[in-house]
């Protein structure tokens, strides 16, 4: 966008009040950079009235617009087409209705997720929704990311939790879709869209969601396999059997210093999170106990730590990482059939990484983070090995963080891969929420 | 001539349909057995579960997501709708040819093609019924969660269209909550797959918009699910009441202390009677209302929880809480509740099944609100829901043969909605919009909120094949369908063609 425009661009958001906009100096744009893309102009809308006046004016100018909460997850996906305009939504921070009788609650999506529990935790309530740097990230910019921790497994995640919400479209219009209550099937279900959607089809203005009472109490149950298929076999039956754990993990040895410094030699760990009443938990942890006859009860305190860690995994530096920084890992998401979990870390095993990579799956749901510290051109190829046999097997390999020149030039890295559905169906429906393609373009699945 | 439909597409222009040559390039496509054009067969199919009806102008039973296709592209061709049908239990008219066209029913695709039981995955076609595909998985310990108290005769395509509920969805979520993949025909005729086996696959959420859309968006050939391990024990208990607002106080308590049994289901006095006439359940006649609760999961768990809920219910005046001592007296429990329509078809001419959700703090305030637009009315209204996500289905009791009763039937029903959006809850926690609330729908959206639907819909289906008039407010309410009593095309009185 051109200098003028960008004056315009400011003038528009100061006639219509929006909060904080500013011209960005050389320094703050840098701040906000994306993969070499530098924007020109912020605003800090402190209502959604702002905020759909913000939208409204850059679709009058035709700027490109970035929504932006606590800009943890900026790395994810292709490089931006454009960037004009910094749409930073922290000032989105109100609970706007809260029913713990009802176990639903409404919140400005520009809310931490640290805050938000914190609110939630004084009537003894949580959101399972869980994401790394909690204190940074919102809960838009979490749904739009669609991140999920390991509780993934019992409580879902961001679609299964969201049941309303009001979004700013990208020519200004507040749309709302479903409602307050948890059974809800009047009109399209439009939440399930903008959840994952990356910020491209809307700007997630408020929120509302089921929550749940905090569990009385949890056990933590850990085992060590030297063996994948053994570790694998224990792990399904686990979630076939009684305990039903409410998370249930799977890492290789590489990924222990950070989630269980003590923990057993073996080259895989699993770790089982048992939640609920008591008399359930001690019934679950037998039966638990049972299929896994080697594994150790873990004290609160290192259990408290190793789920902690888990959530921060996604983003997390390894802490024996000499001197490379998280933005310099290659960080994959993998999700794939539960069933293959084992095929799978296999095969990303055996693929010719220059160091071994520290992985995290989450059983039952099939997703898998992998790490791989200071990445260089022979993981570059390893990595594109990798997708065609993600492909044979209905997995997907998506690449949440890498070195930005591989994103860009003629052989860009495709971060997203093939998309679950017909692309041509996902590009008709950008056009009908972001005609003029305003929205974060360029960065999602296809180029959208 | 070219007006605008409630969807707002351009309506096509509808003409004398011929129905011998529509009966031959159909039967050339599923053979001559799996067509219907004869008079006497479009009328059988011109109902569902609901009070409307609309005469299709044909019937086919395909075998095939390619003779999907093939119909589709007919379809599209000669300008006739589509609608899908599964087994017709629908309460929202979402089944019914109201623009007329083409029933698309799914009775012979009803085969489960792959159970992965690693991946707990489970692969069907869309006129599976829902209680089979449980049964079908039960001897390996697994079911399939969502079970619509029409179980026994829905079909899982029919569940995909509605995002289907049912009693065990509070504690583990509905339709959308535990399907993964569709594979579906679109209104011009092309197939494709939407998500699959893994989750958050990339791209757009093709799979959670197609849930719920009422068969709006495209036809659906194939779904995947997910399986859930079956629960250890479940323990039934029965909480007995003097009064709805003693029970509806009980289901905010019971909640508001933060459990959240597999199931929490209410019915009044009216319902209780009628269904100890016809089964005998072992309901107390002299209740005011019950509250039927399951708990699943580990013994321990269950009797701790157990007895946390009847302290509950005692606290809001329970008169006595019984615990089913077996089976046998949980299925008869359950019985009762699950064919209680059934039970109230029994001592009333005719019924019409509401559905709506509020706020479960409100239930009480608004089942008194219920009460009384059922008495200016002149209505008995019966309660029999599931209190423990809000989601009501009053129960109006009437006799069609009175004049004027069932635009009388139609108001109360819109007045109870009314009620539901005040309190700030829907019109439709799980029978769906179609026909029956369309025209209610801006009790609680906005137009800015229903073209942004229409918008997504036209991303799906840009030419409004697929299950038209459904959904969305019909402009100036000029488009009450009649059905005609002739060979001949249905026709929207007042359009005038």
């Amino acid at each position: 966008m051109v200098v003028a425009d960008s004056e315009r661009l400011l003038t528009g958001l100061l006639r219509e009040g929006v909060s904080g906009a500013r011209l960005l100096d050389s320094a703050a744009a840098a701040t906000y950079a994306v993969d070499g893309v530098t924007p020109r102009v912020l605003c800090e809308p402190a209502t959604i009235d702002e905020l759909s006046a913000a939208l409204r004016t850059a679709s009058e100018v035709g700027a490109a617009v970035w929504p932006r909460g606590g800009g943890t997850r900026v790395g994810l996906g292709n490089p931006p087409r454009a960037g004009d305009l910094v749409v930073l939504t922290t000032r989105l921070d109100r609970v706007v209705e809260y029913s713990p009788a009802d176990l639903t609650v409404t919140f400005e999506a520009g809310v931490t997720l640290a805050t938000l529990q914190t609110t939630l935790g004084e009537h003894g309530q949580v959101l399972p929704l869980e994401a790394p740097l909690a204190d940074r990230a919102t809960l838009g910019g979490t749904l739009a990311v669609n991140a999920s921790g390991p509780r993934r497994l019992r409580y879902g995640a961001g679609r299964d939790l969201v049941i309303g919400t009001r979004t700013v479209w990208a020519d200004g219009q507040v749309v709302r879709s479903g409602g307050r209550v948890v059974k809800n099937v009047a009109g399209y279900d439009l939440n399930k869209m903008y959840v994952g959607s990356l910020g491209t089809l809307a700007v997630l203005a408020e929120v509302t969601l089921k929550i749940q009472p905090i569990a009385e109490t949890a056990t933590t149950l850990v085992a060590g396999f030297t063996d994948l298929e053994a570790a694998q076999r224990a792990l399904l039956q686990v979630l076939r059997s009684a305990a039903n754990p409410s998370a249930a993990i799977l890492f290789t040895q590489t990924a222990a210093p950070e989630l269980l410094p003590d923990a057993p030699a073996s080259a895989y760990l699993v770790a089982l999170l048992i939640e609920g009443v008591e008399a359930a938990v001690r019934r679950q942890v037998t039966e638990a106990s049972g299929l896994l006859p080697e594994s150790v009860a873990l004290d609160s305190a290192p259990a408290g730590a190793l789920w902690r860690a888990a959530v921060e995994f996604p983003l997390a530096v390894s802490p024996t990482g000499g001197g490379s920084s998280a933005a310099e890992a290659l960080r994959l998401k993998v999700t794939l059939p539960p069933g293959e979990l084992a095929s799978f870390i296999q095969m990303i095993e055996s693929a010719a990484w220059t160091s071994p990579p520290a992985l995290l799956a989450y059983g039952g749901t099939g997703i898998m983070y992998v790490r791989v510290a200071s990445p260089a051109p022979p993981d570059f190829d390893a990595l594109r090995g990798l997708r065609p046999l993600a492909s044979a097997n209905q997995a997907s390999v998506v690449v949440e963080a890498c070195p930005v020149s591989w994103k860009l030039g003629a052989e860009a890295l495709d971060v997203w891969g093939p998309p679950a559905g017909p692309l041509e169906l996902m590009r008709r429906l950008k056009q009908a929420c972001d005609p003029q393609g305003l929205l974060n373009p360029g960065r999602f699945v296809g180029g959208i | 001539m070219s007006t605008h439909s409630s969807d707002g597409q351009a309506e096509r222009p509808r003409r004398r349909i011929d129905r011998a040559a529509l009966n031959e390039e159909l039967a050339a496509i599923v053979g001559r057995r799996a067509v219907l054009t004869d008079e006497y067969d479009l009328r059988l199919y011109q109902y569902d579960g609901s009070i409307d009806t609309a005469l299709p102008d044909a019937i086919v039973f395909p075998v095939s997501t390619e003779q999907v296709q093939s119909i589709v592209r007919l379809a599209n061709r000669e300008g006739l709708p589509v609608v899908a049908r599964g087994a017709g239990t629908g309460l929202s008219g979402g089944a019914l040819a109201v623009e007329g066209g083409i029933v698309i029913a799914f009775a012979r695709m009803n085969h489960i093609l792959d159970v992965d039981l690693d991946s707990m995955r489970a692969l069907v076609e869309p006129g599976v019924v829902n209680l089979h595909l449980s049964q079908a998985v039960a001897h390996h310990g697994v079911y399939y969660v969502p079970d619509p108290s029409s179980q026994k005769a829905c079909t899982i395509g029919g569940n995909v269209a509605e995002n289907a509920g049912g009693p065990h969805t509070l504690a583990y979520g509905v339709t959308t909550n535990h399907v993964l993949g569709l594979e579906v025909v679109l209104s011009d005729g092309s197939a494709a797959w939407l998500g699959g086996p893994a989750v958050d696959g990339s791209g757009y959420d093709l799979v959670g918009l197609m849930v719920g859309s009422e068969g709006t968006f495209g036809i659906v050939t194939k779904v995947l699910v997910k399986l859930t391990p079956s629960p250890e024990k479940v323990k039934t208990l029965l909480a007995i009441f003097a009064t709805v607002a003693d029970a509806a106080n009980a289901v905010s308590a019971v909640i508001g202390a933060g459990i959240v049994p597999a199931a929490l289901e209410m019915m009044d006095h009216t319902t209780l009677t009628a269904v100890e006439e016809a089964f005998g359940a072992g309901y107390p006649l002299d209740a005011g209302a019950v509250l039927l609760i399951e708990l699943e999961g580990l013994g321990e768990g269950l009797e701790q929880q157990a007895g946390r809920i009847t302290e509950l219910c005692r606290g809001a005046a329970a008169r006595e809480v019984r615990v089913a001592k077996d089976d046998k007296e949980r299925a008869l429990l359950w019985r009762g509740r699950k064919e209680a329509f059934g039970a109230l078809g029994r001592i009333s001419p005719e019924y019409y099944v509401m559905d709506g959700v509020v706020p479960r703090s409100r239930i009480a305030e608004v089942l008194d609100r219920i009460g009384e637009i059922g008495r200016r009315h002149g209505f008995l209204i019966a309660n029999v829901f599931h209190a423990g996500d809000g989601n009501l289905h009053p129960v109006l009791l009437f006799d069609p043969e009175k004049p004027g009763e069932i635009d009388r039937v139609r108001e109360a029903g819109a007045e109870v909605l009314k009620v539901c959006a005040e309190v700030g809850g829907t019109l439709s926690g799980e029978h769906g919009i179609g026909v029956e609330k369309k025209d209610l729908m801006h009790l609680i959206f906005s137009d800015v909120d229903l073209e942004a639907m229409k918008s997504v819909r036209r991303v799906f289906d840009p030419i409004g094949l697929c299950n038209p008039g459904k959904i969305f407010p019909t402009p100036g309410r000029c488009a009450d369908i009649i059905e005609h009593p002739g060979i001949g095309v249905a026709s929207a009185a007042g359009m005038g063609w």
